[in-house]
């Protein structure tokens, strides 16, 4: 099969009304190798530029970069340009696998990787587990389902429940309130189905990314492109995990391009950091274009 | 010992083992050390308050409160003393022998622990640690996964243990985050040494100075290989933290400056204190803030006492953390019941010292016995940090209900523990000897691949009064010195010598916390020393000129009342009260001396100069301790006096004035003349400017006639110390002219303001420059050209002009005001940009990026 490939830049801009003397940084950007996708080009910048970089895996083999920027600035541009081959089809894993109630990794003693993905199966810093959310998933999780099929009711019925509007949610909005207000953004319909799925017991994680801009020809363009874009893993023991996207009520293919997962967002925001300023005012965007990439493959 | 002694201890023992008492009845080998027969009750209480003033005198303190008041500069004491129990507890050679080695080990087993669940996580993998168990642990710091392997994250570990019913012990918890408790084990002994003199030289205890090189040695052999002279430093979340004597006492005893957050930062790859004349590079840092407060970048984002980028530094392997990042993770309760099985698996050893008893709730039979057992077992949550336990055998029935409805309700949360019955000891209480109940805190150091116990202890009695509802019992429980006796065939005759503090040089680092307290310490000791000065001066005049003599100089009495209330600020104070008593003025003066609520006091300059002190401890000598010690009691009887006259008054000025000296002498003869000796000195300087002017201003702003004058002349000369000064250079005269000419523009007068200036400027001179510095220089120079530009008789003037004689004694100096007041304003302004230039405190580190209201375009969409 032929890799498609992208070229993505994933620029954030941060201004500010006075002098920041320092800027700590700590970036989710650079896209994981595996699973289909191979990176063959990464790059960080900042502008101005950086004194110090040092990079490292997390402990989920995310790539985390660390800067820090010492001349003064009223704007800070942080960038990430990546090049990354997909492959265009990754088969689907078969729809019987197994059925939801052995996905569990509590019910999984047999497999000591059950054990490292129990982690993804209890709550988090952002995703609850309540009683709300766990009704609310038990009308996909029907005894005896198999959980390909469970899954990806689920995920449809998220799409189907629930309306993307980016001016209803915050970054601080848990899911029992997403549950009730029937509407949030790619974030918060991931850890709405991540915590749909632990409330049962299964392993779910959070996955952050990029999806391709331009849809090929005669395909809908997705919802969530020009940003930084968020789904969901659900572990299938043996096998490995299966990716769906709330937001486009699919499984995931090679329009996404998967950077970082943890247990929910707060593991793997794009870019966080620490300032030091006397500034009161500031604002921040992001620009995010996933183009697809001429140029020579890697031989 | 005798059996008149034991009879009635023995009476008192309610528990089933008694330290001091055998099963026979008679003492148990090892305490006859102590020699108690030749004790009675009046020695017993004798020791006790001797205990309690020799830890006065060294200034130990435990859970400080943040200050009440807002003055100038870091301040408040309202500490709590530290409490010590007089006679130490004994244990014998063999019983320590199996106490250390099961601590000891302990202490390897937890770090393999963690080494595997940092790492390879087999641990989870073969069960042996429940995954339901850890993955809901808020002590697992993920991002602390990946560190530089090779080196221990247990460093310095403490384990709390009690007895259990057959004697043997248990331990209660672990501590591995951050253990408090060495320096308060080090100062019991020390103070006990002093109480118990001649059993303490005939002893065969073991010392425990010698550990603190051990620990020394452990600390600097985890920097980076290759570092010549590795350089460590004690991180402090400072002064108001619940045991920041511990932290600071351990940083003079090891030898190590002690440095807040602040004080460091992360550049090019590695982590730095911020001095004086650039920076200097840190390789280990001995971490006395919990982890998750250590980096606002890549844990809690709202921490102010951490450093930016930490993590980082040890990521690279340039700075390491002791404890590691991490390590606070088997504190949880929730390991208890499981050592046994991973001391098996990890060390393929017997787990020697178990703990109490222990059930997680998060299996069926652990709910289950959790829930039957309630009213024997202490529930504690598996995170300690997220909610409160509950002591089972105090609750009501409807209380117990209540909880084990949410035992069912999250059972996995909480581990319940069998509470021990604990040993006894005896302690002085009443009028004799009470049988208490003793736990203690054991101290080990990861050293060449195994852990060295500290040989002693810090013991603790367990109080009998315990808030049920709370779980807690007093916030300040009586400590105990715990005597470790050698093995019969080491003792051989000598003691040993007595315990004794080898002081460290600590190459004083020039951080902005050591810097700040400094200059503060100088300029409360100073505050201290004029405000005394001056009420000093108006008691005596009160008394020279009583009110019966009718003497209308008397006068002189309510101007100078009237200038120490606005020179402290202490409003409404001895202000609008026409004709003052003596008795009005004693009370007052009284309180400026001990109420340290008052802002403006005696007593509050007092209480910041102990905080300041107390935050600087490393870099003093324990003399400073000794003078505060005292000071504090002769204020402390002066505010229990039942009725203050005027001699209490001197009494106790005086005694504030005798300390401020020594002090003084202290700093002088006893301190390197470092760049911390200067900002000292520079504090005192200016301070004395700062009085001196205040004072001048308040007592000669207004003219009064020649007969209050002269009276006010003599005193305002007291209160700067210079009656023999201007006696000798101006034979005969009381004039107002010369005495300004004295105290403001004489640069010879070491009392003067002018001398003053020129004492601060050559301070300057001798710190690192630069154009900040030069700054400082020249708003110096400014206010050198003001006095300059004055002479004592044209500030003598009064306005109006002479001629208008009617009303002559009524009138202002207003060239005098005005000097004065730009004066003040000029010292406050230079005292602000000192601040800014050496003391600055970068602002509060802040996330990166808006607030909530932009996260559409934060956030993913």
């Amino acid at each position: 099969m032929t890799p498609r490939r992208y070229q993505i830049t994933h620029v954030t801009t941060y201004t500010y009304d006075d002098d920041v003397t320092d800027s700590f940084g700590l970036t989710f950007c650079r896209p994981r190798d595996g699973a289909g996708q191979t990176v063959v080009e990464h790059e960080l910048w900042t502008d101005p530029g950086h004194a110090d970089l040092g990079s490292h895996l997390d402990a989920q083999g995310n790539h985390a970069t660390y800067f820090h920027v010492t001349e003064p600035h009223r704007e800070l541009r942080v960038g990430a340009r990546s090049v990354v081959d997909c492959l265009v089809e990754q088969p689907a894993p078969e729809r019987d696998l197994v059925v939801w109630e052995d996905a569990r990794p509590a019910a999984r003693s047999d497999l000591p990787e059950a054990a490292l993905v129990a982690e993804v199966a209890v709550a988090s810093p952002l995703v609850d587990v309540g009683p709300a959310v766990r009704a609310y998933a038990a009308d996909s999780l029907l005894p005896g389902r198999p959980l390909v099929d469970a899954v990806l009711d689920l995920v449809h019925r998220v799409h189907a429940d629930f309306d993307y509007d980016p001016g209803s949610t915050t970054v601080s909005t848990r899911v029992p309130e997403v549950l009730r207000l029937r509407s949030g953004v790619c974030q918060d319909f991931a850890h709405l189905t991540i915590a749909a799925l632990r409330s049962h017991g299964l392993a779910a994680r959070y996955v952050s990314g990029y999806l391709a801009t331009d849809p090929p020809p005669g395909q809908p363009r997705l919802v969530g492109a020009d940003a930084t874009h968020a789904w969901v893993q659900c572990w299938i023991p043996a096998h490995g995990w299966l990716s769906v996207d709330p937001t486009n009520d699919r499984e995931t293919g090679d329009r996404h391009i998967a950077v970082a997962w943890g247990r929910d967002y707060a593991d793997v925001p794009p870019v966080k950091g620490v300032i030091f300023t006397e500034a009161t005012e500031s604002t921040m965007s992001v620009e995010v274009d996933v183009a697809p990439a001429t140029g020579e493959l890697p031989t | 010992m005798t059996a008149a002694f034991l009879g009635p201890y023995r009476d008192a023992i309610g528990s089933r083992y008694d330290e001091l008492v055998g099963a026979d009845g008679g003492p148990r080998p090892g305490w006859e050390t102590l020699a108690l027969d030749s004790w009675d009750a009046e020695a017993f209480r004798a020791a006790r308050s001797q205990a309690h003033r020799l830890l006065e005198d060294d200034g130990v303190t435990y859970n400080p409160l943040p200050a009440t008041w807002t003055g100038g500069g870091p301040g408040g004491r309202g500490h709590t003393e530290w409490r010590l129990d007089p006679l130490p507890t004994v244990l014998t050679h063999d019983e320590w022998t199996g106490l250390e080695r099961g601590a000891s080990q302990r202490a390897r087993l937890l770090e393999a622990v963690l080494a595997d669940l940092y790492g390879p996580r087999r641990l989870l993998t073969s069960r042996l640690v429940p995954p339901e168990l850890l993955w809901q642990l808020e002590a697992y710091l993920r991002p602390a996964w990946g560190l530089p392997a090779g080196r221990p994250r247990l460093v310095l570990a403490a384990t709390d243990v009690g007895r259990a019913a057959d004697g043997s012990w248990r331990v209660i918890s672990d501590r591995a985050q951050a253990p408090s408790g060495l320096g308060y084990a080090m100062e019991n002994r020390r103070v006990v040494a002093r109480l118990l003199p001649d059993a303490y030289q005939s002893a065969e205890l073991h010392r425990l100075t010698a550990y603190f090189g051990v620990v020394r040695d452990a600390l600097t052999e985890l920097a980076a290989p290759g570092i010549e002279g590795p350089r460590v430093v004690v991180l402090t979340p400072g002064r108001h933290s619940e045991t920041a004597f511990d932290q600071a006492y351990i940083a003079s005893l090891l030898g190590f400056p002690l440095v807040t957050g602040a004080d460091l930062e992360m550049a090019d790859g590695r982590i730095w204190t911020r001095e004086l004349d650039g920076r200097r590079p840190v390789d280990v840092v001995l971490r006395r803030v919990d982890d998750v407060w250590c980096d606002p970048l890549e844990l809690r984002p709202d921490s102010e006492l951490g450093v930016p980028g930490f993590l980082e530094a040890c990521r690279r392997g340039s700075v390491v953390s002791a404890n590691g990042f991490g390590a606070g993770l088997v504190e949880s309760p929730a390991f208890a019941p499981l050592l046994p099985a991973l001391c098996e698996a990890l060390l393929d050893e017997s787990l020697l010292l178990p703990s109490a008893d222990a059930w997680w709730g998060g299996t069926p039979q652990g709910l289950d016995h959790l829930v039957t057992h309630l009213d024997r077992l202490v529930i504690r949550p598996v995170n300690p940090g997220a909610e409160r336990g509950i002591y089972g055998p105090g609750l009501s029935r409807a209380d117990r209900e209540t909880w084990r409805a949410r035992l069912e309700a999250h059972p996995e949360r909480f581990v319940g523990q069998e509470v021990l019955p604990l040993s006894t000891t005896p302690t002085v209480a009443g009028f004799g000897l009470g049988a208490r109940p003793l736990t203690l805190r054991l101290f080990g150091v990861a050293h060449r691949s195994s852990y060295t116990m500290l040989p002693g202890a810090l013991g603790r009695i367990v109080p009998d009064s315990f808030d049920a509802a709370t779980g807690r019992r007093e916030r300040v429980p009586l400590s105990k010195d715990v005597w470790v006796l050698k093995a019969p065939e080491d003792g051989g005759g000598f003691a040993g010598p007595a315990e004794h503090i080898v002081a460290v040089p600590t190459g004083v680092p020039m951080v902005p916390h050591a810097l700040e307290n400094l200059y503060w310490m100088g300029r409360y000791t100073e505050r201290a020393e004029g405000t005394t000065r001056h009420l000093l001066a108006l008691r005596r005049l009160a008394t020279e000129l009583p009110v019966w003599y009718a003497d209308p100089g008397r006068a002189a009495v309510d101007v100078l009342a009237a200038a120490l209330t606005h020179a402290t600020t202490t409003y409404p104070g001895l202000l609008g009260q026409p004709s003052l008593s003596d008795a009005t003025i004693d009370a007052e003066l009284r309180d400026l001396l001990v109420d340290e609520t008052r802002a403006g006091s005696v007593a509050q300059a007092l209480a910041g100069l102990a905080g300041a002190t107390g935050a600087v401890r490393d870099q003093l000598s324990s003399d400073v301790f000794t003078v505060l010690g005292g000071l504090e009691r002769a204020l402390t009887q002066l505010a229990e006096a039942p009725r203050v006259r005027g001699p209490h008054i001197l009494d106790a000025g005086g005694q504030v004035l005798s300390s401020t000296l020594a002090l003084a002498g202290i700093t002088v003869e006893n301190m390197v003349h470092d760049v911390g000796w200067h900002l000292l000195d520079i504090g005192r300087g200016i301070e004395r400017a700062t009085q001196l002017t205040t004072l001048v201003k308040w007592t000669m702003g207004a003219a009064q006639p020649l007969w209050i004058e002269r009276h006010l002349v003599t005193s305002v000369l007291s209160a700067a110390e210079s009656v023999l000064t201007h006696r000798r250079r101006f034979a005969g005269t009381q004039g107002v002219d010369t005495m300004l000419d004295l105290l403001l523009l004489d640069e010879g007068n070491p009392r003067s303001v002018a001398y003053q200036l020129s004492r601060v400027r050559r301070d300057l001179a001798r710190l690192p420059g630069g154009p900040r510095v030069e700054q400082l220089t020249a708003r110096l120079d400014d206010l050198g050209s003001l006095l300059a530009s004055h002479t004592g008789p044209q500030l003598a003037t009064p306005t109006p002009a002479e001629g208008d004689v009617e009303h002559f004694h009524l009138a202002r100096r207003e060239a005098l005001v005005e000097m004065c007041e730009s004066m003040e304003r000029g010292l406050a302004g230079l005292s602000d940009a000192m601040a800014a230039t050496w003391f600055w405190h970068p602002v509060a580190p802040r996330p990166l990026g808006p607030g909530v209201r932009q996260r559409a375009a934060e956030v993913a969409s």
